[in-house]
């Protein structure tokens, strides 16, 4: 079954007149001239049950929710696409061709449970309206739990990141969820902010009164400290605290991500 | 457009006796470090959330006090202070161009609805693009809309401000001078717009370029606090309060283990 994305914004109109002083300060843009459209493409009844929808945002939180969490299968049940007017034209640049944008997937964990592996190539301007899409599609009821992976650069605090606790994760909610201890303790504290599709979903949850929560691992790759953190996160959160947690590898991660070029040929 | 905090819902007629304040995203982030350090000055409480499909997300905890309020913090938030009778917007990341004539024009009937006093924009200019009479002395500048009271520009032409100058348009021939915001986000077609629809804005400007613009920051909100006494002057200097948010602009201190 297919959703599309809301239609409660309009194509933006355009001024008559370029000035003078047009430029992109402050700004991003589409890269077409229509505003994209993202389609969800999954079972109306496997929504309705849904009670519970993890986000994983980025290659590593992907790459820990397809390893470690307890999947119904290695395929994913859906998907959420983004229609862009294209030039069907194929684009030969360095030897590689002019793609369609990969969907984002769905899998089960339980009938109360889905999981939602975010494209990593997502562009800012459409953080917003990927976020609104996927909430709008299922009932205003349900929980969304975020994770994500930021590099341990990112995070700013008074000592250097190497006298600082390991795993170190950090948590924002948004007010309508019932924050526990574990969840406070660990708060993403100022001046540190989160941005990209887990600030979409927050703010997207925020604005609707949807219990969100997302959790931020501070590392440069998936680790056995990233595993741990993100598993005693999920484990203190009620709507995911039964799920069983594999610590090692469930499935083996097909790399889809390295590309090959013509460089060495 | 507006989504009031719980139990802060307020009819928006009964600010009409106020002052709206708003940053534009630009050069410098000059408007929106000037906003950040009134809210967290003036102890501004927070009213509404804006949802606007022009914002780019962007999320974290309270930004001004870290003990007071849990809130998450959102992209585009709308403050209020009912002791100084201030309504503040604070944008806090990037816009997204498709949608910028859809926001700026909810944005301006939501102004006439308000009916306030003043509309206030606070806002930066490029330094490399400005013309040899602003290459010297203050690169502090403002511009009014047509609609703004006599009253009120007198008020600006005692305090001594330089208006922003014209310039001959590079695009048009012949010798018409036009009004130029290179660097200044949204500010020409919200000049534009609030010219069209009567509403007296004031626009205070700075020249600057990227980087620690600290110093440009509290030279406009010195400005305005002295057109308008919002802070305590303490030995002719206001007494800001910097907020949270502030602590390191430019990253963690390095480690100790390296030296």
């Amino acid at each position: 079954m297919e959703l599309m994305s809301s239609q409660a914004f309009e194509d933006p109109s355009t001024i008559e007149e370029i000035p003078e002083d047009d430029d992109d300060e402050g700004f991003v843009s589409f890269d077409s001239s229509k505003i994209p459209v993202y389609t969800v493409m999954l079972e109306e009844t496997t929504r309705e049950k849904c009670k519970t929808i993890i986000i994983c945002e980025g290659i590593e939180a992907t790459d820990f929710a397809k390893s470690h969490l307890p999947l119904v299968g290695s395929e994913p049940i859906g998907k959420l696409v983004k229609k862009t007017q294209l030039d069907k034209s194929e684009v030969e640049i360095w030897g590689f061709q002019y793609k369609e944008p990969e969907p984002s997937w769905f899998f089960q964990i339980n009938e109360e449970t889905l999981l939602c592996t975010c494209n990593p190539t997502i562009s800012s301007e459409d953080f917003s309206l990927f976020a609104k899409t996927v909430i709008t599609s299922f009932n205003s009821t349900m929980a969304v739990v975020i994770l994500t992976v930021s590099p341990i650069t990112n995070y700013k605090s008074d000592d250097h990141t190497t006298s600082t606790e390991a795993p170190l994760i950090r948590t924002l909610a948004t007010s309508a969820f019932n924050s526990n201890g574990f969840v406070k303790n660990i708060r993403l504290e100022q001046p540190n902010i989160l941005g990209g599709l887990a600030a979409g979903f927050l703010t997207v949850c925020d604005i609707k009164q949807i219990p969100a929560v997302a959790c931020v691992a501070f590392s440069s790759n998936l680790d056995a400290d990233v595993v741990n953190g993100f598993t005693t996160f999920l484990h203190s959160v009620e709507c995911t605290q039964q799920l069983q947690i594999s610590p090692t590898k469930r499935f083996p991660v097909r790399d889809k991500c390295t590309k090959t070029g013509n460089l060495y040929i | 457009m507006f989504v009031f905090l719980k139990d802060k819902s307020i009819d928006w007629s009964s600010l009409q006796d106020y002052t709206f304040i708003l940053p534009a995203v630009s050069v410098g982030n000059i408007g929106q470090l000037s906003v950040d350090l009134l809210i967290s000055s003036l102890r501004c409480d927070k009213l509404a959330k804006v949802d606007h499909p022009i914002f780019v997300p962007v999320v974290g905890s309270d930004p001004y006090d870290d003990i007071r309020e849990q809130d998450l913090m959102t992209a585009a938030e709308l403050y209020i202070s009912k002791e100084k009778k201030l309504v503040i917007l604070q944008i806090r990341g990037l816009l997204i161009k498709e949608f910028c004539a859809d926001f700026l024009a909810k944005l301006v009937d939501w102004i006439k609805i308000c009916s306030f006093t003043k509309t206030i924009l606070l806002s930066s200019l490029y330094n490399y693009e400005r013309v040899d009479s602003q290459l010297t002395g203050s690169p502090f500048r403002y511009t009014i809309t047509s609609s703004v009271k006599s009253t009120v520009e007198e008020e600006l032409k005692n305090l001594q401000w330089s208006a922003l100058e014209t310039r001959r348009s590079v695009w048009k021939e012949g010798t018409e001078e036009i009004l130029f915001f290179p660097g200044g986000g949204y500010t020409n077609m919200l000049n534009k717009l609030c010219g069209k629809m009567n509403i007296p804005l004031v626009t205070l400007l700075i020249f600057c370029a990227e980087g620690d613009n600290i110093p440009g920051v509290l030279l406009i909100t010195g400005h305005l606090n002295r057109w308008l006494n919002f802070v305590r002057m303490a030995n002719d200097t206001p007494g800001w309060k910097f907020p949270a948010s502030w602590k390191l602009f430019f990253g963690a201190p390095p480690p100790l283990t390296m030296y």
